[in-house]
């Protein structure tokens, strides 16, 4: 299992050595793919949708608003486009290893940086609406001696959630790479020639269930908990 | 500036790299505002416009229907008015024409009377003037028969005689039509 | 000082498919979770959205312990601590 590639580095001249990883690139191509597909998908809408794209378009909208709503209640619903943002950067993060670049998720620096952002969210909605002090008591719940109990909770928080979707990428990856020397290993003792002619289809169907499947599945999971967890803080009595 | 790393550089698979949190949040914010501006915000314009649209058709209808519906009621209302005029206009005519046909029946029985009157008579003075008539003949025949018999033997008293007998039978005579 | 390294890389493997014995727990407590909800689903199928949150809810919590063994295993495979 290599780690994450550097492709190159620059100075700044306040910041320091700017390091472009592999990770960050790859993430750059998931901006570039969901703005690609924003634009395409509402192309010349009308108000009558005849096209497919716009009836995608509208179905995406409209599933993901309620989803939010179904989770959240509707006074959150502008709180739509960005489980959108996060879900469509999950979910193309990871499936971008189908094309053989490094996914985007199985780097532990992307997914504890979503996991904090959803950490300062939950704490922020809460503070905006019970005050700093309110927010702090539910740390004391339901007694007082359980404030570290608490407290470890809650930074557990982001990093189960950060930890989670970094673990099902990266055993994804793993898994992917360990069938690929494997199949090379096996054509050479099985035919003794050096191609690995068995890596060309059978990886194809494994990563069908440990990209693709565990990749959908864990941009919802993360999507669903931000959501839960931002509900829950605040909740009304 | 920019140098490429020629040997393969790699970093630790759990290597925290403050340029890479950097750069995700970054594009996390992008996804954010491209998902925004460019996919949520026109699709709900979109949505918007045509729930107005639906909602304005509906209210047109409705309108339209109520339009139609009082419209049907001033038409009933004025059918029905129709209806009560007819009734009178016949009713006032049937009227009308009973009080002539009254009339006219009064009218003409007043005639008839006056005609029957007037041919009674008209009956009365014919039969006097008839027997009138009949009385002068009579004196003349029967003058004439007296002239015949005096040429015989009579005297002016026979004469005489015969003929006021002859007029007092002639008077029981009844004459008829 | 090679047949330390070799010893210690041994170890980390061994400690790391260890630490993924941790995977039984969530594994059964999750299934266990799964089954009670499909259990709740089908008794009040109305609240499908409902169960399906506090499910997702509990199995993340019952997860944790998963992730954290994951962690262990992936620190001793990778990152290699004890300086091989």
């Amino acid at each position: 299992m290599d780690g994450i590639k550097i492709l190159y580095t620059f100075e700044l001249p306040y910041l320091g050595q700017v390091v472009i990883t592999e990770t960050v690139r790859n993430s750059f191509i998931v901006v570039l793919l969901i703005l690609a597909l924003c634009l395409i998908l509402t192309h010349k809408m009308e108000k009558i949708p005849r096209k497919m794209t716009q009836k995608a378009a509208e179905k995406l909208v409209l599933m993901t608003e309620k989803f939010v709503v179904s989770n959240m209640g509707s006074r959150w619903r502008a709180f739509t486009p960005y489980i959108m943002a996060l879900f469509g950067s999950s979910i193309f993060g990871s499936l971008i290893s189908l094309t053989s670049l490094r996914s985007v998720t199985a780097d532990i620096n992307v997914t504890l940086t979503w996991g904090v952002v959803t950490f300062i969210m939950i704490h922020f909605f809460s503070i905006r609406q019970k005050g700093v002090l309110g927010d702090l008591k539910g740390l004391l719940e339901p007694i007082p001696v359980l404030l570290p109990m608490n407290i470890i909770s809650e930074l557990a928080t982001p990093v189960s959630m950060g930890f989670r979707h970094f673990g099902n990428a990266l055993a994804g990856t793993i898994i992917s790479t360990l069938i690929y020397q494997a199949l090379a290993g096996l054509t050479t003792l099985l035919f003794g020639i050096g191609i690995p002619f068995l890596q060309v289809g059978v990886p194809a169907v494994l990563s069908l269930y440990f990209d693709l499947f565990s990749g959908v599945m864990q941009a919802f999971i993360f999507c669903l908990l931000t959501m839960i967890y931002i509900s829950n803080a605040t909740a009304e009595e | 500036m920019l140098k490429f790393l020629a040997e393969d550089a790699v970093q630790g698979i759990m290597t925290p790299n403050q340029w890479t949190v950097i750069f995700t949040l970054l594009n996390l914010l992008l996804v954010y505002f491209i998902v925004k501006r460019f996919l949520y915000k026109p699709v709900k314009a979109m949505l918007d416009a045509r729930e107005k649209e639906v909602s304005e058709t509906y209210l047109a209808a409705d309108q339209a229907r109520e339009n139609a519906e009082s419209m049907q009621e001033e038409y009933r209302q004025r059918l029905a008015h129709a209806k009560q005029e007819a009734s009178e206009i016949v009713s006032s005519a049937s009227r009308k024409a009973a009080l002539n046909s009254e009339q006219i029946l009064t009218q003409a029985k007043e005639q008839a009377s006056a005609l029957l009157e007037k041919a009674d008579r008209q009956i009365a003075d014919e039969k006097k003037r008839a027997v009138n008539e009949m009385k002068n003949e009579i004196s003349d025949i029967a003058l004439l028969a007296a002239a015949k018999v005096l040429e015989r033997d009579l005297t002016a008293e026979d004469h005489e005689r015969l003929i006021e007998e002859f007029i007092e039978n002639a008077e029981d005579i009844t004459w008829q039509k | 000082m090679e047949m330390t390294s070799a010893i210690i890389k041994a170890a980390s493997a061994i400690g790391a498919g260890l630490a993924m014995i941790a995977g039984i727990g969530p594994g059964i407590g999750e299934g266990y979770a799964a089954g009670k909800a499909v259990e709740a689903v089908s008794r009040q199928p109305e609240a499908k959205g409902d169960i399906i949150s506090t499910m997702v809810m509990g199995c993340v919590i019952a997860e944790t312990t998963g992730i954290y063994a994951l962690v262990v295993a992936i620190l001793l495979m990778f990152v290699n601590p004890f300086g091989a």
